[in-house]
């Protein structure tokens, strides 16, 4: 029998997560697309919380900078980390409260609510295929990642690419990077 | 292994031929151009060209072509490398021109800084343009409660005098404060100082430019409001507490309240973000049941009325939590 983790059902699930709950995060910040990672050998879910502002107005919702990192212990889904980016380093420059980029993104205008959302059950349904390769040798193509990596460029707003940089450097340079 | 035929299958759909070339006329073919429905809605929109370049019969480099949006005009290009000819791709390149205008698309307003490992404003023109032009919208089509378009016999709670209680939240997140005000205020008869209110959350960490969940409830606590925190509630729930005289203060999807269903006109992310008094449920209409609310987070929120399954759906995101006050 196949073994699988559905990255969806984690996500959904941090809804009600009592760590979750009882965190700083407040509730205008909700999961964006993650990322894996790879610590020490351990294979980690890395997700960020960000907020939206819809305007009213067609592709001028506006993004802002991901405010609050999540990482998940896979396949025990056990949250090792919590972080907000406020006191990082490297956002040292960024104003959390300005918005950095407008969604929907040229890559995804064509497609409205419903189809997003199948996009993106789709690119978190590559995701499983990862997890279940690396944690249970279940068979992963090049086509599965190239799949994975059309999607992600694809859904992922382009005004968060430098912030998924510094989420996992690895992921980015094996996914996101443009040369 | 990577091969010829599975680049065809690269993003799904289906794909077909267009021609094979032996370039270098040594008797072998070296390039491969097909063409590709990938996204399986009939229209073809992937160009494929790969080549063999060491002529080992295994593809070294197979750039895509996609035109995204059907406009004839390609938007993304996708390259796949096997860099070091082993029959096995070790690198991938995508480079996005959406607006076509042959400068790669990049991140509006941030940038990565190799050298510092930091991210960097930068200046974007058409971001703030956009910024500029965009006006933001609220629900100024929901109707506003009239008590004398009611059946008060059919009211639960008290809309018409939660009402005098309302105030517009204007930029500021403080939704969750201003539901607590309006519940402090009714039941106390106190005035309460909304900067003051903030300072106070803000001293004890309540509220950190926006609330918690799970401290929406902390300055009922301090004022000595008898109230109750829970989720996965029904309308019934709320109904039994307006009807016995309680306030209620609930989470919520405030899009769905402000925006409905446009399909164009949506956020990536769904969950409660917004917090909102619930001053009366309206069965005037019983076809037509009307949940009243007070919304400080749109100048058209004193007494809101929002259909009941739109109000339904919209409480779903935050997993229908809800605060139940006494006085």
């Amino acid at each position: 029998m196949n073994k699988t983790i559905s990255i969806s059902n984690i996500i959904k699930g941090l809804k009600t997560n009592p760590f979750i709950l009882n965190s700083g995060i407040t509730m205008e910040y909700s999961e964006g697309i993650p990322v894996l990672g790879i610590k020490n050998g351990y294979l980690t879910l890395i997700v960020p919380y960000l907020k939206y502002k819809i305007t009213g107005e067609v592709d001028k919702t506006l993004v802002y900078p991901v405010r609050y990192v999540v990482e998940i212990s896979l396949p025990d889904q056990r949250i090792v980390r919590y972080e907000e980016l406020t006191t990082n380093p490297a956002f040292e420059s960024i104003d959390f409260n300005q918005p950095i980029g407008l969604f929907r993104h040229k890559a995804i205008q064509h497609l409205d609510k419903k189809e997003y959302m199948e996009q993106r059950d789709s690119l978190y349904e590559q995701y499983d295929k990862v997890v279940a390769s690396l944690l249970y040798d279940e068979p992963y193509s090049d086509v599965d990642d190239m799949q994975l990596h059309h999607l992600l460029n694809m859904l992922l707003e382009p005004s968060l690419r430098p912030i998924y940089q510094v989420l996992d450097q690895d992921f980015y340079n094996k996914y996101l990077k443009n040369d | 292994m990577y091969n010829y035929g599975e680049e065809n299958a690269l993003f799904g759909g289906s794909s077909r031929e267009l021609e094979s070339a032996d370039t270098d006329g040594n008797g072998m073919l070296d390039t491969f151009v097909s063409i590709a429905d990938t996204d399986g809605d009939g229209v073809e929109d992937t160009i494929i060209k790969s080549f063999d370049y060491n002529q080992d019969g295994i593809i070294d480099t197979s750039t895509s072509y996609t035109d995204l949006n059907g406009d004839g005009v390609i938007d993304a290009v996708s390259k796949i490398i096997d860099s070091d000819y082993d029959g096995v791709a070790d690198r991938q390149e995508t480079f996005v021109d959406y607006d076509g205008d042959g400068v790669p698309d990049d991140a509006a307003a941030l940038a990565y800084d190799q050298a510092s490992g930091t991210i960097i404003p930068l200046s974007s023109d058409y971001l703030i343009d956009s910024l500029d032009s965009v006006q933001s919208t609220y629900a100024e089509q929901l109707d506003n409660f009239d008590p004398s378009e009611s059946n008060p016999a059919l009211v639960s709670g008290d809309p018409a005098t939660s009402m005098e209680e309302w105030e517009f939240q204007g930029s500021t997140n403080r939704c969750a404060l201003y539901s607590q005000k309006f519940v402090i205020q009714e039941l106390t008869g106190e005035e309460v100082d909304i900067e003051e209110m903030e300072a106070i959350a803000e001293q004890n960490g309540w509220f950190n430019d926006g609330t918690a969940f799970l401290n929406m409830n902390k300055m009922l606590d301090l004022y000595g409001i008898e109230n109750e925190m829970s989720f996965n509630n029904d309308i019934s729930d709320i109904q039994e507490c307006l009807d016995n005289g309680g306030k209620v203060i609930v989470s919520l999807d405030c899009d769905e309240i402000w925006y409905g269903e446009d399909h164009n006109i949506f956020s990536p992310t769904s969950g409660a973000d917004h917090a909102v008094e619930v001053i009366g449920i309206d069965n005037s209409d019983p076809s037509n049941p009307m949940v009243i609310l007070n919304d400080s987070g749109s100048p058209n929120g004193c007494g809101e009325m929002v259909p009941l399954d739109t109000f339904v759906d919209a409480w779903e995101d935050g997993n229908c939590q809800m605060i139940t006050c006494y006085a």
